[in-house]
């Protein structure tokens, strides 16, 4: 509408959409907050980052004291993160039960009435802490396995070297973003945790070497965005498939949350 | 102003709510009373969009609380319990409740003050009294100074100096100009602080008025009560 007064529908529409912009900025600051302000949250993170120091550092000096052919410090230093995934299921699901202590949940929807828009900012945070944590986990477990390993180290590609990072960086968060969603189901932390670290730890494991269709689960297709050894599927199909499971989880939860009474 | 009108809901094959109607005026207290488990509180959950109604409609100044802009310079609501994660601050707790709604950290120090919790605002929530997380949740309510307070049984767990305070903070609330609606089932403490009653039994209003009309042909808002909800005593919730 160049050269006269826009339609008054038009601009009322201009005027929704940067309002609706704006309710999402600000429900996304408050979600934020909220993970910042759980001292639970600090305490998973802190805990998953030292289990991950000392899971590498133990594993470079074995490596070291082996002789094993020329492990590559990145793979040593990566190799915890198959351990370190637990501790992003926590996070994932310490964020989404932490909604129903207290009578919270009922502030949350006093505060941002329209569902989908809290969820989505919800998922938003919990990914906004997950992937700064999972960067340091990953950069801080390869370094320690680089400093343990020194001249024994073989050498990874810096291209390469960046891709597992990121892939493993990228795993954690789609995997703290799929057990938020399950717990945001459950409701529950302790059924929680006991159901994703059952699949992650126990189920995940034991179906990869007996079942073809395991390969498209999200811990043994996740293997391929991360690890050395792969899970079968390509990293780039392992990305896809891993991001395909978060954002369905996350789509029930938030069919679940919309409908749910509080 | 808040206008209820015919609100059924059914959970299963029981009726909770039968056509509960009733309107709270802005500028008047409007006391909401009945036995537990009449239907106060499924009522007010309707109302602010955390359970859904069978049928009827549950209005704030003409719309459903869902579709609020800005719910919470609209409405300020205070439930049961603080309302906060025991683990986090007060403070904590009402910076990202301001923060869902643009409001700067200076309001956030004016309400602890305003219900007399700055000097505990830096403690965990887990260590608040019951009274004290009455509090937290009453300043949250207030965060976005809002025309109309809901309130859910706001005098439990207070002390009898913490229900004068309310009763007279509500009283100033509707000289302001704002509804304020609070439900109970303690009808002493509600007979000097409200201007309208609604009287709901077993999902539906029995009386509804000022509290001289309801109070009419009675000694006591209280023996209205009692006369009004067949001698107190509620079915389950």
């Amino acid at each position: 509408m160049r050269g006269g007064a826009r339609p008054a529908g038009e601009v009322r529409a201009a005027g929704a959409r940067r309002a609706g912009a704006r309710e999402a900025r600000r429900a996304l600051r408050a979600e934020l907050l909220k993970l910042l302000t759980l001292p639970a949250v600090w305490l998973t993170v802190a805990g998953t980052w030292a289990a991950a120091v000392a899971l590498a550092a133990a594993f470079a000096a074995a490596g070291r004291r082996g002789g094993a052919a020329a492990a590559s410090a990145l793979d040593v230093g990566l190799a915890p993160v198959g351990y370190a995934q637990a501790g992003f299921i926590v996070l994932g699901v310490v964020a989404a039960v932490s909604e129903y202590g207290g009578g919270q949940i009922r502030t949350t929807l006093a505060a941002m009435p329209r569902r989908a828009v809290r969820h989505g900012a919800g998922i938003a945070a919990l990914l906004l802490v997950a992937v700064p944590a999972a960067v340091v986990v990953c950069v801080s477990g390869a370094a320690v396995a680089w400093l343990v390993l020194g001249g024994a180290a073989g050498a990874a590609g810096g291209g390469r070297a960046c891709a597992a990072v990121a892939g493993a960086v990228g795993y954690l968060a789609l995997t703290a973003v799929l057990a938020g969603a399950v717990a945001g189901v459950v409701r529950r932390a302790v059924p929680a945790v006991a159901a994703l670290l059952g699949h992650y730890f126990i189920a995940g494991p034991l179906l990869r070497d007996r079942a073809a269709f395991a390969a498209w689960l999200p811990d043994t297709a996740g293997l391929g965005m991360w690890s050395a050894g792969g899970g079968g599927l390509g990293a780039a199909a392992a990305w896809g498939v891993v991001a395909a499971w978060s954002a369905a989880a996350a789509a029930v939860s938030l069919a679940v949350f919309v409908r749910r009474e509080a | 102003m808040i206008q209820i009108d015919r609100l059924v809901k059914r959970r299963g094959s029981t009726e909770i709510l039968s056509g509960v109607g009733f309107e709270a005026r802005a500028g008047r207290v409007t006391g909401f009373l009945g036995p537990n488990g009449a239907g106060k509180s499924s009522t007010l959950r309707i109302l602010l969009g955390l359970d859904r109604a069978t049928s009827g409609t549950a209005l704030v100044g003409g719309v459903p609380y869902a579709r609020l802009r800005d719910p919470l310079s609209k409405v300020g609501a205070v439930l049961d319990g603080s309302g906060a994660h025991r683990s986090r601050t007060g403070r904590a707790h009402l910076r990202w409740v301001a923060a869902s709604a643009g409001i700067g950290r200076t309001r956030v120090e004016e309400v602890l003050a305003q219900v007399g919790l700055s000097d505990a605002a830096g403690r965990r929530v887990g260590g608040y009294s019951l009274g004290m997380g009455r509090r937290l949740g009453l300043a949250a309510a207030l965060l976005g100074d809002p025309e109309t307070l809901v309130l859910d049984e706001p005098v439990n767990g207070l002390d009898p100096e913490g229900i004068r305070w309310l009763r007279m903070f509500l009283r100033g609330c509707a000289a302001q100009g704002r509804a304020v609606l609070l439900s109970s089932h303690l009808m002493g403490e509600l007979a000097e602080t409200v201007d309208d009653v609604v009287v709901i039994h077993r999902g539906r209003v029995s009386a509804r008025g000022t509290l001289a009309e309801v109070t009419g042909g009675h000694s006591s808002l209280e023996d209205a009560f009692f006369a009004l909800t067949g001698g107190g005593g509620g079915g389950g919730r």
